[in-house]
């Protein structure tokens, strides 16, 4: 995407993109594993802290239950209650609810968490005994106490004030709004209430921790209650916080609510006459000394709270700079990386229609780069295309949103100056969570130059087939039409010499068998033309042969001397290809050697061997050879090496195997020194593997 | 019955040295049958109809066929005959330098008795003769 960096995903996103799947109703079934599946770390801290609780809250009805004193206070005169501890393990299973989004559950416990805790408050405030307090168990302990079982209000305050902030925190918009913010100030003021409680029984002062008559605020309840407060701390902390550059507005509400809570109960407890001994110290004797300590403590709190989150703040913004300075130095990179390639970039948001290009992409469409990078529809684009490109493009187009795949396609587009470019798109289509297309990113690439090339290269090969058609076509029709008049004059002269035979002096006899004999080799001369120009377009068909069945016909037809002796050296392998032509090749290789043989006695032999989808051929012989200066000539059309007189051949017969073996994409060498040491004719000659040899034969 | 000695060969063939050949091969076989040549396929219709001022060929007789021709070559010259009603029956040999296998093949479809290649200019006309004098003193023909 141009210009976009998208951050790893966090919590907020996550519930955010959730959220927007239940507004559109495209969510998901909702179901426990599912959910579990998507914790975070944030959600991790919740839900361990909450599975604590509920343990611990267990563990102190089963100590009612059964009657055991160790499960249930801690300290003298400070039990937890039963009822206490129900109502803890109902927050924690709230909150267990809103980790896992269930608000129909936080609501439940909500309303059985303010039920109960009214109802005691109503206790209090009505001064009556309702019953409630020993409604599920009977306490066997602190039973000196006013009202046994009954909650300190302390208690009762927390627990409100912890449900009011679950309840807050439920609602299905978690975004860092207000809500949190809200959630978070009363969740801190109960976390106040129960650090002021434990610093009372650290300092001994009970009205600390006993607000009312009643017994005071056990130390589980007070550590349950800080569990909570900074369990849900941490999780916003790691979910809002860790991430993000900036820090979200729940944030200060909470820094003022803690530090104003910690003063407080520092002065609080500094203030008063019931301090520790130590605070009985004449030192500190003076309430004076005792309140300025308190202050210094306080102001220290602040200090240091207000450089912690300073510091988190000055970090994140750091941070955010450097993700930044990357950010653009990476992008400075790929822009002139893809300047340099020629590639423009784009992202087509199918929704809205709006197509991004960057200011390659305009200047390749002839359109703004301010309008390009703002987006347009698509069709402002498909207009510039060619005409007679525009419906292909589409059609690629449509194919790769109906598919959500992938798209490549070469068409022109028109330039200002009335010009084309030829240009190549690839892209993909990227959809939503649904399934369906959501975005089409892809690039765009100048191929004019290679297009242009490349058609011009296909434009020249198509001529070159086309000419060299005609010149076989050419070859065959003169061949043909110049054999009708030869053979005319071959017969007369025919006729003349059958007339005049008795009547013709020795010279016009030499003469007339000079003429005979020109016309003889004018017809081998057309002949081989003729064969020549028919080179590869007879027999083509594929098929398996040995090579030995082949050296056999040829042997049959050639009828060599007696003092010649042509054999094959080796096993020949067996090959499937067109046996005609290579027929053909070896024949006219092995006539030539017996044809220029020189010596009273000689051979001339076969050899090959395979090699990959090749079979290499060898042709060689002991005759006189032919020197390095002429190893390229006697390849040439009509060229022999020897004197008019002493010519058998009209020497097409290595020109047609030239022809033949280059057919196959194949080259043919000569190797020899022209010293009467013989020659050696080399050349490969594809042969397809067997199997698909014999598949080609069976669909010919 | 085909009077071996009555019998008239047309011969239609555009090359004059091969007409030329063909009666010499013929006086030196002593065969004293008259053969009367047609440069190309309209002319041998017109001769074999008697249009266009010709004289009709006399009956019965054997035709001799090239196949490259101009105005109008063997193959279409025996399309022709064997749509004609009183044509159609004609035995027709041809002699031809054309090896292609289409030839062949068409040429047979049009009912030729047997198709001859000019390979060896010495030689063709000679077994030509030959075989024209064995075929119609050995092979029967209807009566009409």
């Amino acid at each position: 995407m141009v210009g976009g960096v998208d951050s790893t995903r966090s919590g907020i996103e996550r519930d955010l993109a959730y959220t927007s799947g239940v507004v559109n109703g495209t969510r998901e079934p909702a179901s426990l594993a599912g959910d579990i599946r998507r914790f975070s770390t944030a959600d991790w801290i919740l839900a361990g802290t909450a599975l604590f609780i509920i343990c611990n809250g267990m563990s102190v009805c089963i100590g009612w239950w059964v009657r055991i004193p160790i499960l249930v206070q801690l300290f003298p005169d400070a039990p937890t209650h039963f009822n206490t501890a129900l109502i803890f393990i109902l927050l924690a299973a709230g909150e267990l609810g809103l980790v896992l989004r269930r608000r129909g559950v936080v609501i439940a416990m909500a309303i059985a968490v303010t039920g109960l805790a009214s109802a005691e408050l109503a206790e209090y405030a009505l001064r009556m005994n309702l019953g409630i307090d020993t409604l599920f168990a009977v306490p066997f302990v602190g039973q000196n106490a006013l009202f046994p079982g009954r909650m300190s209000g302390n208690t009762i305050a927390c627990f409100l004030l912890i449900c009011g902030a679950q309840v807050l925190m439920s609602k299905p918009d978690r975004g860092g709004g207000a809500a949190t913010a809200a959630a978070v100030i009363l969740k801190s003021l109960a976390g106040g209430i129960a650090i002021i409680a434990m610093l009372g029984y650290v300092v001994g002062l009970k009205s600390a921790y006993g607000w009312t008559d009643s017994v005071g605020m056990s130390i589980r309840s007070c550590a349950g209650v800080l569990l909570i407060f900074i369990a849900t701390i941490a999780a916003l902390w790691q979910r809002d916080i860790v991430d993000k550059p900036s820090l979200p507005n729940w944030f200060l509400p909470f820094l003022t609510i803690s530090v104003v809570t910690i003063s407080i109960s520092l002065i609080w407890i500094f203030a008063s006459p019931v301090a520790r001994p130590f605070m009985l110290d004449p030192l500190y004797a003076a309430s004076a000394h005792r309140v300025s300590l308190a202050i210094a403590l306080s102001v220290g709190t602040l200090i240091f709270l207000g450089t912690i989150s300073v510091l988190v703040a000055g970090h994140k913004a750091v941070m955010a700079r450097v993700s930044e300075q990357s950010l653009r130095v990476a992008q400075a990179r790929l822009k002139s990386t893809l300047e340099v390639s020629a590639v423009g970039t784009w992202t087509w948001d199918l929704a809205s229609d709006r197509l991004i290009g960057d200011e390659f992409t305009a200047r390749m469409f002839s359109i703004a780069a301010s309008a390009a990078a703002e987006g347009l529809p698509a069709a402002a684009y498909l207009q510039v295309v060619h005409e007679e490109d525009r419906k292909d493009v589409a059609d690629a187009l449509e194919r790769a949103i109906q598919l959500c795949g992938a798209y490549d396609i070469e068409y022109r587009v028109r330039q200002d100056a009335g010009a084309f470019r030829w240009l190549q798109a690839r892209g993909r289509v990227e959809s939503d969570g649904a399934g369906r297309a959501a975005y089409f990113h892809g690039a765009v690439i100048d191929i004019n130059d290679r297009k242009l090339s490349e058609l011009s290269l296909r434009d020249k090969n198509q001529q070159l087939e086309r000419s060299n058609r005609d010149l076989e076509d050419f070859a065959y029709i003169a061949s043909h039409d110049l054999r009708t008049p030869l053979n005319g004059i071959n017969s007369t002269a025919l006729c003349l010499e059958e007339d005049l035979h008795d009547s013709l002096s020795d010279e016009s006899r030499k003469l007339l068998g000079l003429m005979r004999n020109r016309i003889n080799h004018m017809e081998t001369l057309l002949e081989d033309l003729l064969t020549y120009s028919r080179v590869g377009r007879t027999d083509t068909t594929v098929s398996e042969t040995k090579l030995a069945d082949i050296f056999d016909s040829i042997i049959e037809v050639l009828h060599p001397p007696a003092h010649i002796q042509v054999r094959v050296e080796g096993e020949l392998p067996m090959i499937a290809t067109a046996s005609t032509q290579l027929e053909q090749v070896l024949r006219n290789l092995i006539d030539n050697a017996v044809k220029h043989h020189d010596k009273q006695s000689g051979e001339v032999v076969l050899s090959g061997r395979r090699v990959g989808d090749f079979v290499e051929l060898v042709v060689r012989d002991d005759g006189p050879g032919i020197l390095p200066q002429f190893h390229d000539k006697i390849f040439q059309l009509f060229q022999t090496l020897k004197r008019r007189a002493d010519r058998k051949g009209t020497g097409m017969g290595l020109a047609i195997v030239k022809r033949l073996v280059e057919r196959q994409n194949c080259r043919i060498t000569v190797h020899s020194q022209g010293d009467g040491t013989g020659t050696q004719f080399r050349f490969k000659w594809p042969t397809l593997p067997s199997t698909r040899g014999a598949a080609e034969t069976t669909n010919a | 019955m085909l009077d071996p000695r009555t019998a008239h060969l047309l011969h239609v063939e555009d090359d004059d040295i091969c007409q030329m050949m063909l009666s010499r091969e013929f006086k030196k076989a002593k065969i004293a049958n008259p053969i009367s040549g047609a440069c190309d396929g309209i002319d041998a219709l017109e001769m074999l109809r008697g249009t266009n001022g010709r004289e009709r060929l006399s009956r019965p007789f054997l035709i001799l066929l090239d196949l490259n021709m101009p105005r109008m070559n063997g193959i279409e010259f025996l399309k022709e005959l064997r749509q004609d009603e009183d044509l159609k029956k004609s035995i027709v040999f041809v002699l031809t330098t054309s090896d292609s296998d289409e030839d062949k093949v068409e040429a047979y479809n049009l009912g030729v008795a047997g198709y001859i290649l000019k390979s060896n200019p010495a030689n063709a006309f000679l077994e030509a003769t030959a075989l024209l004098d064995t075929y119609w003193r050995v092979v029967e023909f209807p009566a009409a």
